[in-house]
């Protein structure tokens, strides 16, 4: 508990004099008044997040996390459980969808096991981060997911991954993997933003009509029984979260706590800033939201952290693909802010007023 | 003439059994079904356009289309004419918008003189690519931009250049100068389109209300004055077009009868791709649009054109920005279709039917 408290304690909003100072140089540039809109706004957060007008940006980490789900037995994915090993195997043999995404934008992909039930083989097992809270967590249709303290171990864990990258990595992304984790995000996103279930809850990997209902069914019942506390960010994770979503949550305060940007990727990670948010509300200053996913609940998670995402591509994936693609963008709004001329520096006229 | 009339002939639409033999690999990748969305959508159509399954975008190039236009005289922009050689001389330099972002997505910037007014000095003057076809188009409110003729060797000279660089690029990116081009663009969109001036007219630089205004009376009168015919592209390019509009549906054009795809920056370069698709309908097929503009307009010409922007960052700047940023979606989904695993590849369970 007390790494989660100093390091709630330690998160402060962005730089404002950064932001300001970038301010004065982004209106110079030469081009009409913001004529690169919304990647000079990010280039405004970058500056305020690092407190630099050069904020670094060149050592980028998509960090997923990988967590299993009791939920995931009672039908509400289309994906046996033993895909999360399978998928973190394919993470470590760089062949997954965020694998090749994030070599295309010079990302590299770090993998945390913060609970996945099944046995990794020896490759994979060596190769990444462990954290592992439990075999996957409790089925919250039945009963609360994990206790408090396991909520907090798992929140804790995820500082901890952040402390010990950051001092080779300027720019975080998110990432996740975990069987039925769609299914945890709803449940949390419908009670951190006080909506309905069924406005929460997406098809997650591909379900029909008939498997949406059921899966609304599920949470539903398993809202009642749990009774999360919408006032306490911690019940709502410990009684319909997941690990991998509290690791999560737990990367962007840490993340926040210095001074770093987060690229927040789709719906589980974008639930994961929403218990982050609940927890310390200035870490939202370090977020970027990088695309809108498919899933509707991530709209409203979205809306209650007050975060416009950069891309809108019919994203579904998660992984932290979405995230490994908006590094594009994070890089391009600091090479606007840094090496572009302003109109003095490249003797071009400016415009009559 | 004939480089125009042979270069129409060669164009033929995407190879669809390329199509198909990506849609079956993209199906069986370790993902949900479609699950990166318009990267996919994307990756079809570079496999469409390249004949095969191992499209390669290594190689990039924004051409960036120069050339000066004799409405600015009428006070249609906010910036003075000589900005187009002072912009000209900062590419050289690599300090302007489009240097910044070609680079961070690591694509080569070459300029083009269709016909700048101003004298360009030092190295500018050196490197550029000579193509100038006037100094200037003559200001459209007194009567045609340019002639038939002229308008034919600005098409010629956008084919010649892409066809120069054709064993040194796999993929092209659209871009241009040019001061007072939203006005003769607003004004080809209107035409082709068959819309109002004021559907087609928005605040380039940074208009404001009554400067606007004004700017819908001079397209207005331009199309009055000289009644393009809607159904003779080249006409209407003559009448009311530019000479660096006239080069890019040229690269357009050129680079769809090589079979190489090309990215299509904003409001001024979707004019020049309407003008080309109006051409030869076949070369939309070669097209991918990079993103949605502020300029009014730019949608009709996108629907008219049948595409759907990548990006949406209110981006107002032109010069190549917006191709630069999408070139890193076009890396990304090439990516996906050369380097993910399939379900059997990595011995992934798939999802239960």
């Amino acid at each position: 508990m007390q790494l989660l408290e100093q390091t709630v304690a330690a998160i402060s909003g962005q730089d404002q004099a950064a932001r300001q100072r970038a301010k004065e140089r982004l209106d110079q540039l030469i081009m009409p008044h913001w004529a690169l809109g919304k990647l000079m706004d990010m280039a405004l957060d970058l500056a305020g997040m690092t407190g630099s007008v050069r904020p670094p940006v060149r050592r980028r980490k998509i960090v997923a996390m990988a967590g299993d789900h009791g939920i995931a037995k009672s039908g509400v994915s289309l994906f046996p459980q033993e895909v999360t090993v399978q998928m973190a195997q394919g993470f470590i043999a760089g062949v997954a969808g965020v694998n090749v995404l994030a070599r295309q934008s010079g990302t590299e992909v770090v993998l945390v096991d913060m609970g996945i039930a099944g046995e990794l083989d020896e490759k994979t097992a060596a190769a990444v981060i462990d954290r592992k809270v439990a075999r996957g967590t409790a089925n919250f249709a039945e009963g609360p997911a994990m206790t408090r303290e396991q909520a907090i171990q798992a929140l804790e864990a995820g500082i901890s991954v952040a402390q010990e990258l950051a001092a080779d990595t300027d720019v975080f992304g998110t990432g996740e993997l975990g069987i039925g984790n769609t299914s945890p995000s709803s449940a949390m996103v419908a009670t951190l933003c006080g909506i309905p279930v069924a406005a929460a809850v997406g098809r997650g990997t591909g379900l029909d009509d008939e498997q949406l209902q059921h899966k609304i069914r599920v949470l539903e019942k398993a809202l009642a029984l749990n009774a999360p506390d919408p006032t306490d960010a911690i019940d709502v994770l410990s009684k319909v979260g997941g690990f991998e979503i509290a690791g999560i949550a737990g990367l962007i305060l840490g993340a926040a706590a210095l001074k770093k940007p987060v690229v927040v990727d789709g719906f589980i990670s974008t639930a994961g800033a929403l218990l982050a948010a609940k927890i310390a509300p200035l870490s939202k200053d370090y977020m970027i939201a990088s695309h809108r996913s498919v899933e509707q609940g991530q709209v409203a998670a979205l809306k209650e952290l007050g975060k416009e995402p950069l891309l809108d591509l019919n994203l579904r994936l998660g992984e932290g693909s979405g995230a490994a693609v908006a590094m594009n963008l994070v890089e391009g709004a600091v090479a606007v802010l840094t090496e572009m001329a302003t109109f003095a520096e490249a003797a071009v006229s400016q415009a009559e007023r | 003439m004939e480089l125009l009339r042979n270069t129409l002939a060669a164009i033929t639409r995407q190879d669809q059994a390329a199509r198909r033999l990506a849609q079956e690999r993209l199906e069986q990748l370790i993902m949900p079904h479609w699950a990166l969305g318009r990267l996919m959508d994307l990756a079809l159509d570079l496999a469409g356009i390249s004949g095969g399954i191992t499209p390669v975008v290594k190689r990039k190039l924004i051409l960036v289309m120069a050339a000066d236009h004799g409405v600015a005289a009428t006070g249609v922009s906010r910036f003075g004419q000589e900005v187009t050689v002072q912009m000209v001389q900062s590419y050289f330099a690599g300090v302007a918008g489009c240097n910044v972002l070609a680079r961070q997505a690591g694509a080569k910037v070459a300029v083009v003189d269709m016909g700048i007014a101003g004298e360009l000095m030092g190295a500018a003057a050196d490197l550029v690519i000579k193509r100038k076809v006037a100094r200037g188009t003559a200001d459209f409110t007194r009567g045609p931009a340019m002639t038939r003729e002229q308008a034919i060797q600005a098409l010629e000279a956008g084919i010649e250049v892409t066809r120069a660089f054709a064993d040194e690029v796999d993929l092209f990116g659209t871009a241009e100068m040019g001061i007072g081009n939203t006005t003769s663009s607003s004004a080809i969109v209107a035409a082709l389109c068959r819309l109002s001036a004021a559907a087609a007219t928005g605040r380039g630089s940074g208009l404001n209300d009554e400067q606007l205004e004004r700017k819908i009376a001079i397209v207005e009168q331009g199309l009055a004055v000289n009644q393009p015919a809607a159904d003779d592209p080249l006409d209407v390019l003559a009448k009311v077009g530019g000479f660096e509009i006239a080069g890019i549906a040229g690269q357009i054009l050129g680079a769809a009868a090589l079979r190489k795809p090309i990215v299509v920056d904003g409001f001024i370069s979707t004019a020049g791709a309407l003008v080309a698709a109006k051409l030869a309908p076949a070369c939309t097929d070669f097209m991918i649009a990079s993103h949605r503009s502020m300029e009014r307009g730019h949608l009709a010409a996108l629907a008219e054109l049948g595409k759907e922007p990548l990006l949406d960052l209110n981006f107002r700047l032109g010069e190549g920005t917006g191709a630069a940023m999408a070139m890193n979606l076009v890396e990304g989904a090439v990516a996906i279709l050369t380097e993910m695993a399939t379900f059997a590849e990595a011995a992934v369970s798939q999802a239960a039917r």
